[in-house]
């Protein structure tokens, strides 16, 4: 025998060693494989101590399986999918045989690449998230040239505290005066403002809480405030600063009436239009303030131009006043103006620097605030996608009375208003393999009903956490608008607030673009799930019914939990991140065929980044 | 039994109290099984052998010492020792048996693994690390085969998958494990 000869009959024997240990640890060996191994372990010491690790392998690995819980079979065909595609051409025949999706399995690699190449760019001109929801306003609202403020007097103003009254004959004076203004409250499904940021100290005028759990406001909703300080944000890209005491109405997104209260607006496209009680109507541009007291309508402007139109009165009617920067003036109850300086104007608050805001912490950036629509420097009230168009802010149910379960198309929808909020999908029924992130990982998923309900929403908690805001009997079961008491109380035991994933939804997160935000590594993937799962109907068995959650970075899945209730409790959510991971997918199923009463809440759910590396000790003298 | 007080000296010798017994059964009891499978491969009687060397080895509980600071290994060992002896009588019943392995070749393998039955616990103490590092999915399929004890052909079945896709995906899952123990041990210095 040639040395040759020698390696390979070793060589040889070495993988019939190690394939017939594989066979005996798999169970799957036949009488002559015995006899074949009893042969090979008589000749060989080495052949020995192969078998007895292969042995002792297998049984570490049964006792270690024992203490586990709950097998997800649905993470395994993931894993040979894997297999299938990476590792294994010989599989994917087989695939084949099975009638998986060719043309998906085939367009797989091509869409990675394409859609990786739109994703780096789209990281780089990150589109602001309001440009996506302005685009759907474009086509039923006018924009004007200028910024434009309404002010009329009501005459009987005084009588304050009827504010139901004041609303009804204020604005039914006022949609006749001002026929160009457009404030359409037939479009109300759409979302035209929210609330950004709030004061811990707010206290609603009773009746007049916004009644949407998110903050969200459609045409005709009025908030009243007794107490504090709130900002809203149009989605024209004006923001009002209101005072309390304060009524205000929502009427479109480029308009608002305020009855009382003061404001500092600004909006840099100059398109926006306020409504007071005095028959006065002002056009102004960038920014302004204006406060409704007894005395009258107080207009000053603090940058820009403001148009003045007097809508009630005896001499001005009709007329308009040009308002400069730093001029102001008040309109009196009988429609008279005087214009003085601003030193004489009353204080307007013009910026939100209250100490109470929430404070954005540096080491990590809340989920809360991707899905409230704004980037990773700023913290957010609230938010909701919807999981079937990955659609910000719209609800994406239609009557906004009763609750419907939305079917989804099987698609990945990937959204373009918030380059960290990669896309969004509805996971398919029929547990085929589904495309996750826009650079094409395709999974599987267990079946499902294919439906769920209401959005995926972000809300911050925030104290006191104003009750008749969030909780509406009449809203029962309205997912992420009206609540649910138990996601009420949740959300006052958390930190940072809650994320509402109903089951049969998924959201995926740019890590790039998480990372690029603030020029760091991430490290974790953090939060706590809990199902809230509880039916209004105390004595409905879908009281208590379960989800699944998983999640996945690039396709592999890195944490679930399955088959889970109220009763379960909570369960820490810890995924490490390498600094190669690029997508962060969250999916929730129903673990029983039915989507309903399937509350599942990621609490306090944040991305943390690597501790920042201290600067060389020869630049700490520039700081 | 129960009352009896633990690790009582005997000299330098220390005995084992009955609670203390079942902990260190619970603990090892993978490396035990371990013990006894690799002696009856291919045969079913393998539960059988375990817990009559369990029985045997409580009911000998008096006779074991250990002088080390901790009993674990010399707790093993003496288990293992008596499962040997439980083992070679199930051969002796069966020596016409052709599936079972020789007499010697039986031997030759149990006085292997108790000779370096240390070894063998750092490599299942290298084993519990190595699975963390699984990903989570290929830590589901262990579990689906060897905590719910399915066989390839059912969990294929289940999946929608071929049997051989299952298999290969075990076999890989395996080897991982094996390469990853021998590194962990080679970086321990217990490489062997």
């Amino acid at each position: 025998m040639t040395s040759n000869n020698q390696f390979k009959n070793q060589h040889d024997s070495a993988d019939d060693l190690e394939s017939l240990l594989t066979k005996f640890a798999l169970k799957e060996h036949s009488e002559a494989d015995l006899v074949k191994l009893s042969a090979l372990l008589s000749e060989s010491e080495h052949a020995r101590w192969s078998y007895i690790h292969a042995v002792h392998l297998g049984e570490g690995i049964k006792g270690w399986s024992q203490t586990q819980g709950v097998v997800d079979i649905w993470a395994v065909l993931n894993l040979l999918h894997e297999s299938d595609n990476l590792q294994d051409r010989e599989l994917a025949s087989h695939l084949e045989e099975l009638a998986v999706d060719d043309a998906r399995l085939a367009r797989g690699p091509r869409l990675s690449q394409q859609v990786r190449a739109a994703h780096r760019q789209r990281g780089v001109n990150g589109r602001n998230w309001w440009q996506t929801v302005r685009s759907w306003q474009k086509a039923g609202l006018a924009v004007a040239a200028t910024f434009l403020l309404a002010v009329s007097f009501w005459q009987g103003f005084r009588h304050e505290g009827d504010v139901s009254t004041i609303d009804e004959e204020f604005f039914a004076r006022n949609d006749a005066v001002i026929p160009n203004v457009e404030y359409t409250l037939s479009d109300s499904e759409n979302v035209v403002a929210r609330v950004t940021s709030i004061t811990s100290d707010v206290a609603w005028t009773h009746g007049r809480e916004p009644r949407d759990f998110l903050m969200r406001f459609r045409p005709g909703d009025v908030v009243g405030m007794e107490k504090g300080l709130l900002q809203l944000e149009f989605s024209s890209g004006a923001s009002l600063i209101v005072e309390s005491p304060a009524m205000l109405q929502v009427t479109s997104a480029t308009s608002a009436r305020l009855s009382r209260g003061r404001v500092v607006g600004r909006a840099d496209n100059g398109n926006f239009t306020l409504l007071t009680p005095t028959a006065n109507v002002v056009d102004i541009g960038t920014e302004f303030g204006v406060g409704v007291s007894n005395r009258g309508t107080d207009v000053t402007v603090f940058e820009g131009e403001v148009h003045v139109h007097s809508l009630l009165g005896r001499v001005e009617a009709g007329s308009m006043q040009r308002l400069q920067t730093g001029m102001s003036v008040l309109i009196n109850p009988q429609g008279l103006s005087n214009s003085h300086s601003v030193s004489h104007q009353p204080h307007f608050q013009r910026s939100f620097d209250r100490s109470t805001r929430i404070l954005l912490d540096e080491n990590s950036v809340s989920l809360l605030d991707l899905i409230g629509g704004h980037d990773s420097t700023h913290t957010q009230i609230a938010g909701s996608i919807d999981p079937k168009t990955g659609y910000w802010g719209r609800p994406p149910w239609m009557d906004p009375h009763r609750t419907k379960a939305q079917r989804g198309d099987t698609q990945f929808a990937q959204t373009d208003w918030n380059s960290m909020v990669d896309g969004v999908f509805i996971p398919r029924s029929n547990a085929r393999e589904m495309q996750i992130d826009s650079d094409g990982h395709m999974v599987y998923l267990p079946p499902n009903s294919g439906s769920t309900w209401g959005p995926i929403w972000a809300r911050r908690r925030f104290d006191p956490i104003p009750e008749q805001a969030l909780f509406s009997a009449a809203h029962q079961g309205y997912w992420g608008a009206g609540t649910l008491s138990q996601v009420v109380d949740r959300l006052q035991q958390t930190r940072d607030g809650l994320m509402g994933l109903h089951a049969n939804v998924g959201i995926t997160f740019n890590l790039d673009a998480v990372r690029e935000s603030r020029s760091r590594e991430l490290a974790y993937f953090k939060a706590i799930v809990a199902n809230l799962a509880s039916s209004p109907r105390g004595d409905d068995p879908k009281a208590n019914s379960v989800a699944d959650v998983r999640v996945f970075v690039d396709g592999k899945l890195r944490y679930s939990r399955l088959q889970f209730g109220s009763n379960d409790g909570d369960a820490s959510i810890l995924v490490e991140l390498t600094h190669e991971d690029r997508f962060l997918t969250v999916v929730t199923t129903d673990a029983d065929g039915d989507p309903l009463f399937d509350l599942v809440v990621l609490i306090d759910p944040v991305l943390e980044y690597e501790p920042a590396k201290p600067l060389p000790s020869h630049l700490e003298v520039f700081l | 039994m129960e009352n009896r007080k633990s690790e009582s000296s005997k000299g330098h010798c220390k005995t084992l109290g009955a609670d203390q017994f079942v902990k260190l059964l619970l603990v090892h009891e993978s490396r035990v099984r371990g013990f006894v499978t690799s002696l009856m491969i291919g045969s079913s009687d393998g539960d059988d052998v375990f817990q009559s060397s369990c029985l045997a080895a409580f009911r000998k509980l008096e006779t074991f010492t250990y002088t080390g600071d901790s009993p674990d290994e010399e707790f093993v060992r003496w288990v293992c020792t008596i499962a040997r002896y439980e083992v070679l009588q199930i051969y002796r019943k069966r020596r016409t048996s052709r599936t079972l392995f020789s007499s010697e070749l039986v031997a030759e393998l149990a006085d292997m693994q108790i000779q370096y039955s240390e070894q063998l616990g750092s490599r299942a103490e290298a084993l519990a690390g190595c699975i963390q590092k699984l990903s989570s999915r290929e830590q589901q399929l262990l579990r689906l085969h060897y905590g719910q004890a399915l066989p390839i052909a059912e969990i294929a079945k289940r999946i929608n998958r071929t049997a051989n896709g299952v298999y290969k995906a075990l076999a890989r899952v395996r080897s991982r494990l094996l390469a990853c123990i021998q590194h962990k041990l080679k970086l321990e210095g217990l490489s062997s």
